[in-house]
């Protein structure tokens, strides 16, 4: 070896290829560098090795982006396309055994789906609002003695002024429903455009419009509620009024009088937002000092800083308002209702919204978690008897050499496509799927909603689901012996069967538990609609009371009535404020006995002497009012909540009592019994029934008509008819009464239905979780059978040994199941003010059928095994 | 993927891994393409082909020992891979084809 020593190449050349060659290759390029130098300096000497160094190095220039490849370009591992097609070739094989158990899972996937989007749905409610979290809703809450009273609505003028004087209040919006007797009117369109009342009119103010997320499709957001007199149109109603959306400008008439300024068409309010409105008109201030505080119907909505603390604002509240209240008599509370709970917040007593039932819609999501829990428990089941019947296959692999891993990646690869076809069925199916199961349940399904958390949910459950339940048969596959397949002892740990067992119990568990809740929830719904609530509903049609406001309407109600009355058909006329099945429009706060100090708020209805005929009430004590006894006009009577918070021991210590009412003092001549005036889920508020005939716009609203043709729809025209010629130009608006009281159980029903849906899901499941089962027993023990057989039992007593086993698994599930559903049932049951109570059958009826139903599925099995030829099972030796 | 887009000089690289077999890097692959086509290419041109050619899967190398001469370093020897050849060969085939079609041409020694 040379030992020359090598001359060294340039300092400064060298330290510029250092900058310019990337330092991931700089070393052996630089080493290259060396070499050719050290060549050159062999061969041309040092002066002309240096020089070319230095071309050299500045040629390098070209190469300062040069790296070495992070990875070699990946073609597709040829072991994925292995186990690919080694998967699609075992799901040919065994073709029926993957049918049914991709059936199964499809069935799980496919209702975990729907139900997550209901969920979803109810859960992202108000989510679009930008500033939904500093908006809060004022809550009012009254106390009197133990009892509080919460009212999502409160005072007019309250958001306003808070918004003015509290620092941490940025800005405050007021909402209120609009008089629901209005009748609307397109101006200036051709032809005679039908008059229209609304059921969603609202009035608010700018403040409100600003505060929420609205979208605005024509018009200036900023102006949109600002004048007086100005109103805002939803797409559709803007549509239904003038036939497009181009109405900025146009005019609404409202009743007679006023006409009302179009300011701005706004996007249909999406599903999600609790509240819905079609149209909106323009709400005026209201100064607090002239403020009255009779009435609170107002939503108030404030907008705090981003930070701000809410509970000492709320006593904060309370003290500003008393400086305007005068002599309040009853004590106040105001409550901040972040705008996220509200969807859910059943406390509050209000008609904006339907609201949602957050322990319905928790328990729906936790079904639907279970379904895939199930779904999973019932694939690894089925997986793992199939798998079984490829030991084999394995056993040859595993002489080829694969090492337990391989076969695992294998197995958890195979599980996994299986799941991938899976849910890719099932987010088609359920595209498909979704308007008819909306239908057939009566549910308000959404689309296909795709949000993130859907997304998350869905790759969650392939990702673990799909994984996961491939880990257990891989463990098995993976515990074969070479030597005892080859051999053909296929004998199984019975741990296995242990765990199998297991779960077939869960299933049968939920699914007894479920077939109980169900059963209960339906005898529950029928119970509360068939129960007597007090009060005579049926055959009865309720018309809305014409919105004319002027001297003559008494004189033509009282004609009408008398119409009605000679109408062949109809029994009973009354009129009233309010009917059964709804909650009461007014209140009054500060009533009390002239003799007491403080008042209580009560609810208060104006009727007619025929009210109480008509709706079949009972009085306990005193009289109904009559038409008959002039002073008795302005009287009222109280139903028994009303006069024991009023202080009254019993019915005959309140008759002839003299009460203060905020504008007047009446006189009571009766006392009813209590009853069911709003649902039957509910309590009876203390309600006083003032008779006033000509107090106006606080007055009798309602037309009730007592229909004895079976057929009421027949009547509808002679009613409409009569109307009409007594109150030309007003719309004839009318419901039954009997299907205005169901819409009370539409929660509860859809929650059966829902319910009953996911029970027939999971017996159906589990049924196929136990077939597994079944077949993979008896595949075992056919020898057994077999030799059975030939030492002389029959085919009963070989059907009821192996039945024995199967039915004691089901005796467990049932003894599981059953207080599950106790337990949850009685907190179900607890929120309804007239229950059901208990009967035995509740629990054994379900049980039985289950029963029955499995044995059936059992002996059936066992019997057709059992009926074999054993000699062709003897042979396998 | 085969025979796309390997330019005529990365060809002519490649070649000469090729027939380098063993003991293939920068500077000899260098020696033997400039004695071969008789041009006077330098170094960095050859690092910018061979690294190119490593990346898109036609060689690929390993460090072989260093020696006094490199000042120590190591040197990276290159090889090519299966799908350099197939490449090399389709690219081969392509010039038969045509040379193939053209009609009088007689291939003179020269």
């Amino acid at each position: 070896m040379s030992e020359e020593r090598a001359k060294k190449t340039p300092r400064l050349a060298r330290f510029l290829l250092r900058q310019i060659i990337s330092a991931e290759i700089y070393d052996e390029v630089s080493g290259d560098f060396d070499e050719v130098f050290q060549d050159r300096l062999q061969k041309k000497g040092r002066v002309y090795a240096q020089f070319t160094y230095w071309l050299d190095v500045f040629d390098a220039l070209r190469n300062v982006r040069l790296k070495r490849a992070r990875a070699i370009k990946k073609t597709i591992s040829p072991m994925f396309v292995h186990f690919f097609k080694l998967s699609l070739r075992n799901l040919r094989r065994n073709r029926g055994h993957a049918y049914l158990n991709l059936f199964g899972l499809l069935i799980g996937a496919i209702s975990s789906v729907i139900i997550l989007q209901y969920v979803f749905l109810e859960r992202s409610f108000d989510e679009f609002h930008e500033n939904k979290a500093e908006i809060y809703r004022l809550q009012l809450d009254f106390v009197a003695g133990d009892r509080v009273r919460s009212y999502g609505t409160s005072y007019d003028p309250l958001s306003q002024y808070i918004a003015r004087d509290f620092p941490e209040v940025i800005a405050g919006g007021r909402l209120a429903g609009a008089y629901s007797g209005s009748i609307y009117k397109a101006v200036g369109v051709g032809g005679n455009p039908a008059p229209f009342k609304e059921a969603h009119a609202y009035n608010a103010d700018q403040g409100f419009w600003d505060m929420f997320s609205f979208e605005l499709i024509n018009g200036n957001a900023k102006e949109l509620l600002k004048q007086p007199n100005t109103i805002a149109l939803s797409e559709a109603t803007a549509i239904k009024y003038f036939g497009n959306t181009d109405v900025v400008g146009k005019f609404i008439q409202v009743n007679a009088d006023d006409l009302y300024k179009v300011t701005g068409v706004f996007e249909n309010i999406p599903e999600n937002s609790h509240l819905k409105m079609d149209l909106i008109l323009s709400l005026p201030d209201v100064r607090i000092q002239e403020f009255t505080w009779i009435s609170w119907d107002t939503y108030n909505y404030i907008q705090l800083r981003p930070g701000a603390a809410t509970e000492q604002l709320s006593s904060a509240l309370v003290t500003y308002i008393d400086q305007f209240r005068k002599s309040p008599n009853y004590d106040m509370q105001l409550i901040l209702q972040p705008l996220l709970t509200l969807h859910f917040d059943r406390g509050t007593s209000e008609d904006s919204s339907v609201k949602g039932d957050k322990s319905a819609v928790d328990t729906l999501y936790i079904m639907a978690i279970i379904i895939m829990l199930i779904a999973w428990v019932n694939f690894v089941n089925l997986y793992s008897a199939a798998a079984l019947g490829r030991g084999k296959e394995v056993a040859m692999r595993k002489v080829m050499g694969s090492g337990r891993s391989q076969l695992l990646v294998q197995c958890l690869f195979e599980s996994f496509l299986i799941h991938l076809i899976t849910w890719t069925l099932a987010i088609g199916l359920v595209y498909f799927l979704t308007p008819l199961l909306g239908d057939m349940l009566g549910l308000p399904l959404p689309g296909l909603v795709f949000g993130p958390e859907m997304f998350t949910h869905l790759f969650s459950f392939l990702f673990i689901g799909g994984t996961l339940s491939g880990l257990y048969p891989a463990i098995i596959l993976g515990s074969f012996r070479i030597k005892n397949v080859i051999h053909g002892r296929n004998a199984i740990s019975s741990k296995g069967t242990a765990l199998r067992k297991m779960l077939v119990v869960i299933q049968y568990a939920a699914s007894i538990a479920l077939v109980i809740i169900t059963l209960v929830v339906f005898k529950q719904i029928d119970f509360m609609r068939n129960v007597d609530s007090g009060v005579r509903t049926d055959q009865t049609i309720v018309i809305d009371n014409p919105s004319l406001r002027d001297s003559t309407i008494f004189r033509k109600l009282k004609t009408m009535k008398s119409q009605l009355l000679n109408t062949p058909g109809i029994n009973a006329v009354a009129y009233g404020q309010d009917v059964p099945g709804s909650p009461l429009t007014y209140s009054f706060g500060g009533v009390r006995q002239v003799s007491e100090t403080v008042g209580n708020q009560f609810k208060v209805t104006t009727i007619e002497p025929d009210y109480a005929d008509f709706f079949g009430l009972e009085f306990i004590g005193g009289r109904n009012v009559s038409e008959n006894i002039v002073s008795d006009i302005g009287k009222v009577y109280i139903n028994e909540s009303a006069m024991k918070l009023l202080g009254f021991n019993t019915p005959e210590e309140a008759l002839n009592k003299e009460l203060s009412f905020p504008r007047e003092n009446v006189w009571i001549t009766g006392v009813v019994k209590d009853f069911h005036i709003a649902s039957v889920k509910e309590e009876m508020d203390p309600t006083i029934f003032q008779y006033r005939p000509e107090h106006w716009p606080f007055g009798l609203d309602r037309l009730c008509v007592r229909v004895n043709t079976p057929n009421m729809v027949e009547i509808l025209p002679e009613i409409q008819s009569v109307y009409l010629s007594n109150f030309p130009g007003e719309v004839f608006d009318y419901f039954f009464l009997d299907e205005h009281m169901q819409q009370q159980y539409e929660a509860d029903i859809t929650f059966g239905r829902l319910f009953g849906l996911f029970t027939i899901l999971t017996i159906f499941i589990a049924s196929l979780g136990l077939f597994g089962l079944i077949s993979f027993t008896i595949m075992r023990k056919l020898k057994e059978m077999s030799i059975r057989k030939v030492l002389g039992a029959q085919v009963s007593q070989i059907v009821l040994l192996f039945s024995k086993d199967f039915l004691i698994l089901l005796s467990i599930a049932a003894v599981l199941g059953a207080p599950l559903s106790y337990y949850f049932l009685s907190d179900w049951l607890n929120e309804f003010a007239l229950r059901l109570s208990w009967e035995w059958y509740f629990i054994v009826l379900p049980i039985i059928s289950v029963l029955l139903l499995t044995t059936f599925l059992i002996v059936g099995q066992t019997l057709s095994a059992a009926r074999k030829n054993p000699s062709r099972y003897l042979r396998m030796e | 993927m085969k025979g796309h887009n390997l330019g005529e000089f990365e060809e002519l690289i490649l070649l000469t891994v090729a027939s380098l077999g063993e003991g293939a890097y920068a500077v000899s692959v260098r020696a033997e393409f400039n004695t071969v086509t008789m041009r006077n290419i330098t170094i960095s041109a050859v690092h910018s082909a061979l690294y190119r050619l490593e990346e898109k899967g036609y060689l690929k190398s390993e460090f072989k020992g260093a020696t006094q001469k490199r000042g120590g370093k190591k040197k990276r020897c290159f090889v090519v891979t299966q799908m350099g050849i197939n490449a090399l060969q389709v690219n081969k085939q392509i010039r038969e084809t045509l040379w193939r079609t053209i009609p009088q041409l007689s291939f003179s020694a020269s």
